[in-house]
């Protein structure tokens, strides 16, 4: 994944500097095109969502605790999440025979390709690449079909993420970079890192990607934490075409 | 890019930089004057020495800290699996692996040897006990005792923790550069810096040492001849100069070559005369096919100054399989410099007299002619290709010249 | 990250020589106006600073076609070669070869899977086909053709994953191939002549060749 993750962190990085929070989403409208059902039964890959600890003097450090847990956590919201709007049936990646898993894995380590180019295509300043965008076209190919058969399946929701958590060291430096700055005037304070979560549905008998979202933020939130992966995933599914056609509905 | 000076300085131990490749610092922040509690905080925060694994029981024991470290040896080795990077030869794979075994019987099953598809001259070991070594290296050493050195110096690496204490000597000197830059202006506040960037792109020259001098004593304590150690720096050297690499002396944190030469020899010294692994015919034997390999490989990667290191030595000639010749041709024909196409003419003719029925020497030879517009020659050359190796995948480039000489010639198409 | 990861993200968040545009009209010239080349209808092109174009419909992570014209003696930078119109079309492809093999660790270990001649605008020049796998384990293949002219070295090439993009946009790249013209040549002939040329020469073996 880490094309996309570069995609997205680089995104990040130039457009979302001094915003606490982004949501950006692009999808194929399905919920405008009524002959079209929603994907019922939507299989969770395996989530790869990274956590990291930033130590005083800035050196990044995969935690592989952190990252299982963040993993564990995003994977109750979407479950509750789809329980509670009923929009979809989530099924658990464990439900694969070992050859199918590792067909997903491939089509997985493509659809980072792809859900990075959509990702950097709509950020793109250029008219050109916005249109793109817009097009929304963008598509793994059909070889997703035999792993959907056995299990009946729809649909398969990817899930990204990349999350920093400073250590107390480096708090401590950007507690005492503010100290300074506001003593002497100097500005010394160690920058954070923005965190990202990455959704996107593909539909496994066309490869269409369906819907591509991505929340990212700056600040104290903690992917760790269940409030706030939950608060998270709630803002990730929101313009997800089937939680529009809920909302729709209920009105 | 730094990392770019690092991978270019001519050590075997890359582990620290291809650490150093997936750490990224934030951003940095402005240097200013005062504040004193950080630098206090920084001073007590450098790490301290740890002590050696001292056998496969106690890698269950490795918790927090080294444990990410480990984790992130391991992304590196799945990105190795999957990019297809590893040579596969079962045979050789396990004769290294065996080798390994002896200098570290009590970590048998836990240190793992992997070839890698490269050219280069380099080794490294990763924290998670993966040590990795190119083909280029293995096909350049003449003997096992070579090759034990080497792998005496990647394991130590291994089982003294440095990948890890690298990593922490990092963390710490990169927080120490965070504060000391809050705290002293101008020149000074760079020593701080210098002292960040010398530890995170390699180990450090102490640790260089270390591995050096204790994988000499496994060498010596597994009964080969340590008299071979030396050679293994030799080797790097020759082709240091060879491929005109710049030893850099800024981001040198490895002890430079032609020392680390002299510490073996110093270490040496001191030995009586024998042991194990000195025979070059037995090793020949088992890395016939790797060397063949390597040659490829490095020959398609334009290396070829490199190649004719081993290639233009005439003790070593022997060591390789009859049809060397055929790659001896191809590395002055690739080399390209004044007299090289004769020299490689008399390659070629030599690898056909050694094995007439080696198809590729026939057609470097016809191209060789075509070139030189001696036409009935080349396709004499070129036709005999195509007989030995009628499913060539080249063929459509030899039938295309075997027109041109027909032509030329005066023959029928 | 290969040379096309960082220009995915170089091309599309704007640091180039100048900026993309759909290709509205497939007949296309170069930067500097000495060939011309058939582009894909509503794919994405630009001028890279280094004066190569570069083609892509959905982001140069997925597919891409760059047309490069280099001097001679800047051919081949990472082996530090030039090139030549004295060189066979098998040197050349070579040379190529060598070059890719230099990137990065990845493509080091390539496995080249087609070289044969063939004939582009004309000239004779070499086409071949290479794969290799990322650090995900997917696998990408490239196709370069070239060709060596005395005062320029041309190079056309396309890379896409295996997994569905590269046969589907494969045919696009042919197609630009058998257009590419250099300004002073005879444009029908030429063109006709490529286009036989190249579908007689589609050959598709899978062994290994140096």
């Amino acid at each position: 994944m880490s094309s996309l993750r570069l995609a997205i962190a680089l995104v990040s990085a130039v457009l979302i500097t001094g915003c606490a929070m982004q949501s950006t989403s692009i999808s194929k409208n399905v919920s405008q095109q009524p002959e079209r059902a929603l994907p019922h039964r939507i299989l969770l890959a395996e989530p790869d969502i990274r956590v990291h600890e930033i130590s005083t003097g800035g050196i990044v450090e995969k935690v592989d605790e952190w990252s299982d847990k963040a993993s564990q956590e995003a994977t109750k919201s979407l479950e509750s999440l789809a329980q509670s709007t009923n929009m979809f049936e989530l099924v658990p990646p464990s439900r694969l025979t070992d050859a199918e898993r590792a067909t997903l894995e491939q089509y997985g380590a493509l659809y980072a390709l792809v859900a990075g180019s959509a990702n950097l295509a709509q950020h793109s300043p250029f008219d050109a690449w916005k249109k793109r965008a817009a097009d929304f076209d963008y598509t793994v190919g059909p070889g997703l079909a035999d792993v959907a058969k056995n299990e009946k399946l729809d649909a398969v929701v990817f899930l990204v993420g990349t999350d920093y958590i400073s250590s107390s060291g480096r708090k401590a430096a950007m507690v005492a970079g503010v100290l300074l700055a506001a003593f002497t005037g100097i500005v010394a304070v160690p920058a954070s890192q923005p965190s990202f979560l990455t959704a996107g549905v593909v539909d496994m008998h066309t490869g269409e990607v369906l819907w591509f979202s991505t929340e990212t933020r700056s600040g104290s939130g903690d992917l760790r934490d269940p409030a706030y992966v939950k608060t998270v995933v709630d803002d990730l599914f929101k313009t997800y075409p089937g939680a529009v056609k809920a909302a729709d509905a209920k009105k | 890019m730094r990392r770019n000076r690092a991978i270019r300085q001519d050590t075997y131990s890359l582990t620290a930089s291809t650490l150093a490749a997936r750490r990224h610092r934030s951003r940095p922040f402005a240097r200013c004057g005062a504040a004193a509690l950080g630098l206090v905080w920084a001073l007590s925060a450098a790490g301290a020495k740890v002590p050696p694994f001292t056998d496969s029981s106690a890698l269950g024991q490795v918790t927090g800290d080294e444990r990410r470290v480990w984790s992130q040896g391991n992304e590196i080795t799945q990105a190795i699996d999957r990019g297809g990077m590893i040579y596969e030869n079962p045979d050789t794979t396990a004769y290294v692996q065996g080798v390994m075994d002896r200098l570290f019987p009590e970590f048998k099953g836990r240190t793992k040897v992997a070839i890698l598809k490269s050219a280069q001259l380099n080794a490294f070991a990763l924290p998670n006990g993966r040590i990795y070594i190119n083909q280029g290296l293995l096909a350049r050493f003449q003997n096992e005792a070579q090759l034990a050195t080497l792998l005496g110096h990647e394991g130590t690496h291994f089982t003294n923790r440095h990948g890890y204490q690298n990593e922490m000597s990092a963390k710490d000197a990169s927080g120490f550069a965070l504060f000391g830059a809050m705290l002293l202006p101008g020149a000074i506040g760079l020593l701080p810096q210098l002292l960040a960037i010398s530890s995170v792109y390699g180990f450090s020259r102490e640790m260089e040492t270390e591995a050096d001098v204790q994988g000499y004593a496994r060498l010596k304590k597994a009964g080969y001849d340590v008299h071979e150690s030396p050679r293994i720096f030799e080797h790097l050297m020759a082709d240091v100069k060879a491929e005109d690499i710049k030893e850099p002396f800024f981001f040198a944190t490895h002890p430079k070559l032609a020392d680390r030469v002299q510490n073996m020899k110093k270490l040496s010294a001191g030995s009586p005369a024998g042991g194990d692994g000195t025979s070059n015919l037995d090793y020949a034997n088992k890395m016939a096919q790797l060397r063949l390999d390597s040659l490829e490989h490095m020959l398609s990667m334009g290396r070829a100054k490199s190649a004719l290191i081993m290639l233009s030595d005439p003790e070593r000639l022997p060591e390789f399989p009859p049809q060397v010749q055929y790659y001896v041709g191809e590395a002055y024909r690739l080399r390209g410099q004044e007299g090289d196409v004769k020299l490689a003419e008399e390659a070629y003719l030599k690898a056909i007299e050694a094995v007439p029925e080696f198809p590729p020497s026939y057609r470097a030879l016809g191209v060789l002619r075509l070139k030189a517009n001696h036409y009935a020659d080349a396709q004499k050359y070129l036709d005999r290709y195509l007989e030995l190796a009628p499913d060539a995948p080249d063929r459509g480039y030899v039938e295309s010249y075997l027109k041109i000489a027909r032509k030329k010639a005066g023959g029928q198409p | 990250m290969n040379k096309f990861n960082v220009a995915a993200v170089v091309v599309l968040l704007g640091a180039c020589a100048a900026p993309p545009q759909r290709v509205d009209s497939s007949r296309t010239e170069g930067p500097d106006k000495s060939y011309a080349v058939d582009l894909p209808v509503g794919w994405i092109s630009q001028v890279t600073q280094n004066k190569q174009l570069l083609v892509t419909r959905d982001g140069t992570l997925l597919e891409y076609m760059l047309i490069t014209k280099t001097p001679p003696k800047e051919a081949f930078p990472k082996t530090k070669k030039a090139a030549s119109d004295s060189m066979l079309p098998a040197e050349l492809a070579e040379l190529e070869i060598a070059e890719i093999k230099s990137e990065d660790q990845f493509t080091a270990a390539l496995t080249v899977t087609e070289n044969t001649p063939a004939e582009i605008a004309g000239r004779s020049g070499f086409r071949f086909r290479v794969r290799y796998k990322n650090n995900l384990g997917l696998e990408i293949q490239r196709v370069v053709c070239g060709f060596a002219e005395k005062s320029a070295y041309y190079q056309m090439q396309f890379g896409a994953p295996t997994l569905y993009y590269f046969d589907r946009y494969y045919p696009d790249f042919q197609k630009a191939v058998a257009s590419f013209q250099l300004s002073d040549s005879n444009k029908k002939t030429s063109r006709l002549k490529s286009e036989r040329f190249l579908s007689e020469n589609l050959t598709r073996t899978d062994r290994t060749v140096r």
